[in-house]
């Protein structure tokens, strides 16, 4: 009871933080409070002051609690590029996301772990595996969206080439620690079958990391969505941020920065959670 | 090991020696237009060909490497000075602020940066010159990157803190001033520099996606990401294969940058 009280302040703390700094950003930037409609020669004069009064308050907290008050009222705004109100868009938008950056998800984890076993167990399959990783970790995701696009792979083929490295990299890491443990070479100088103890004291003990990382990867999955649904044309989230970035919507772009942070957090929270519960277990 | 870490140097060396040369070594201007030659494939005066706008690819090549590989150090050295800041004191502070900063800085690590890239970048009035969409993308990248390396700075300074090393020092009656500027940061020295290095690729990268999506560095002025957006054009690819070139010259730096850390690495 403790630690979900303690995790929704920190929630409410992370929110709090997020749609401060970015008022922060929009308040400070250099083109706040101008509106190219305001050049408008057909215009008129009241029109030009409401759009000055909508371009928002001059003081930067006022900015901030009126954000905030219309958030907690379930007003999010209105897009002014897509002329939709934005929780329209982000209900109409959010399940391909998901499908997505799930997928997205599953496929790096399904290649990554199986290829960090093979690359710890074979010495020979480890070069061409972590070259491999390394040409994809230093590659921009936005090319590699492109490439994959071209061969007809689709947005979630393209998350999951954004995490798939980082997953792989970070396992083969564990796995490899793990192996240089005491008891493990013991055992394996005992004639232990070497499955039996890549299992139980390689890939076994890994677990509480392992499941923090599948939080973190969740993450670098919301992030990968955005040039891979962009890139790919996927009518996503991700793609509603880059519109309204380009379009100077920023509507949208506070309420997704909102949205990502709460899924952010509450993901690295359960990975955290579920790695120290496991390992709670364990011992 | 050590092979690749020297020739990642020395290709560093040369790519920085080639980017701050640009206004002599590149054939032309970054916006220099030729517009007889607009499109044209490699040749020997335009060993990369010609752009759409009649601009020598090479030239932008060259000076967008200036704008790639000196900024992002800098956007680096921005996040490692705040994250090194920040990080001692959350490592060093009393509990209640200690675990103030570090509840601050896990708070910083769950927003999503590239969405606050987004915003800044779409504040940018229209007619915002081509150098404010650089800085501000770069300043940007450099205050919204530091926390993760606050964790590490964080870390490592309580571990040095605990250390026999400093408790023996401490015992044998070392000032905290003394402490602090003989055994803490000389320990902790090479973790804020592999920290910087680790940094610099990451914002290379981040300025690339940002680029590739159009929200990089406006025109005229190049840099590897606003170069890459041409790719974008995908049935381009294959009919002009040398449009990768920006491509290959960020893979290979950003893979020499990682060679050479990873030893520097080892070596600590």
């Amino acid at each position: 009871m403790k630690s979900v009280a303690n995790f929704l302040l920190r929630l409410a703390l992370g929110l709090l933080l997020g749609g401060l700094l970015s008022t922060i950003l929009v308040r400070f930037a250099p083109g706040y409070g101008v509106d190219e409609r305001e050049l408008d020669p057909t215009l008129s004069e009241s029109t030009r002051a409401r759009i000055r009064q909508q371009a928002g308050a001059s003081n930067i907290w006022s900015a901030y609690s009126q954000f905030v008050m219309r958030t907690v009222h379930g007003d999010f705004g209105f897009s002014s590029s897509l002329n939709s109100p934005v929780v329209d868009l982000l209900a109409d938008r959010a399940p391909l996301t998901v499908k997505t950056v799930a997928g997205g998800v599953i496929l790096a984890w399904a290649i990554a772990l199986p290829f960090a076993a093979v690359s710890v167990l074979w010495k020979g399959a480890a070069i061409p595996l972590v070259a491999a990783s390394t040409v994809l970790l230093c590659l921009p995701l936005g090319l590699v969206a492109i490439c994959l696009f071209l061969e007809g792979i689709p947005a979630a083929g393209v998350v999951a080439a954004g995490v798939l490295p980082k997953v792989f990299t970070y396992m083969r890491q564990l796995l490899s620690a793990s192996g240089e443990r005491p008891h493990v070479l013991g055992a394996m100088a005992r004639g232990i079958s070497p499955w039996r103890v890549f299992w139980m004291h390689r890939v076994v003990p890994t677990a509480p990391e392992s499941l923090s990382l599948l939080g973190v990867s969740i993450t670098i999955a919301l992030g990968a969505a955005i040039p891979a649904e962009v890139l790919c044309d996927s009518p996503g989230l991700g793609q509603l941020a880059w519109k309204a970035a380009v379009a100077r919507d920023i509507a949208p772009l506070l309420t997704l920065t909102w949205l990502m942070t709460a899924i952010t957090f509450t993901a690295n929270t359960l990975g955290g959670a579920a790695a120290n519960s496991e390992r709670m277990w364990r011992e | 090991m050590k092979l690749v870490s020297r020739t990642a140097q020395v290709f560093l060396l040369l790519v920085y020696l080639v980017a701050l040369g640009a206004p002599w070594i590149a054939p032309a201007g970054y916006a220099d237009q030729f517009r007889d030659h607009a499109g044209e494939p490699p040749s020997a005066r335009f060993p990369l060909g010609v752009d759409e706008l009649g601009r020598d690819r090479l030239s932008r090549l060259i000076y967008g490497s200036r704008v790639s590989l000196v900024l992002a150090p800098a956007a680096a050295l921005l996040a490692v000075s705040l994250a090194a800041g920040i990080g001692i004191a959350a490592g060093v502070a009393t509990p209640l602020l200690a675990r103030t900063l570090t509840l601050g800085i896990d708070l910083l690590l769950s927003l999503p940066a590239l969405f606050l890239l987004l915003i800044a970048r779409a504040m940018l009035p229209l007619n915002s010159g081509p150098w404010s969409s650089v800085l501000v993308t770069f300043i940007l990248l450099g205050a919204l990157g530091w926390p993760a390396a606050a964790r590490v700075i964080c870390s490592m300074s309580r571990t040095l803190l605990r250390s026999t090393f400093m408790m023996q020092a401490r015992a044998a009656g070392c000032t905290t001033a003394r402490m602090m500027s003989s055994q803490f940061m000389p320990n902790l020295r090479p973790v804020i520099k592999g920290q910087f290095f680790l940094l610099v690729p990451v914002f290379i990268l981040a300025e690339a996606n940002l680029g590739i999506l159009g929200l990089g560095v406006s025109e005229p002025l190049p840099s590897w990401g606003s170069m890459l957006a041409e790719l974008t054009n995908l049935s381009a690819i294959s009919q002009a294969p040398w449009r990768l070139a920006p491509a290959v010259l960020l893979l290979l730096v950003v893979l020499s940058f990682y060679a050479a850390t990873h030893h520097k690495e080892a070596i600590s």
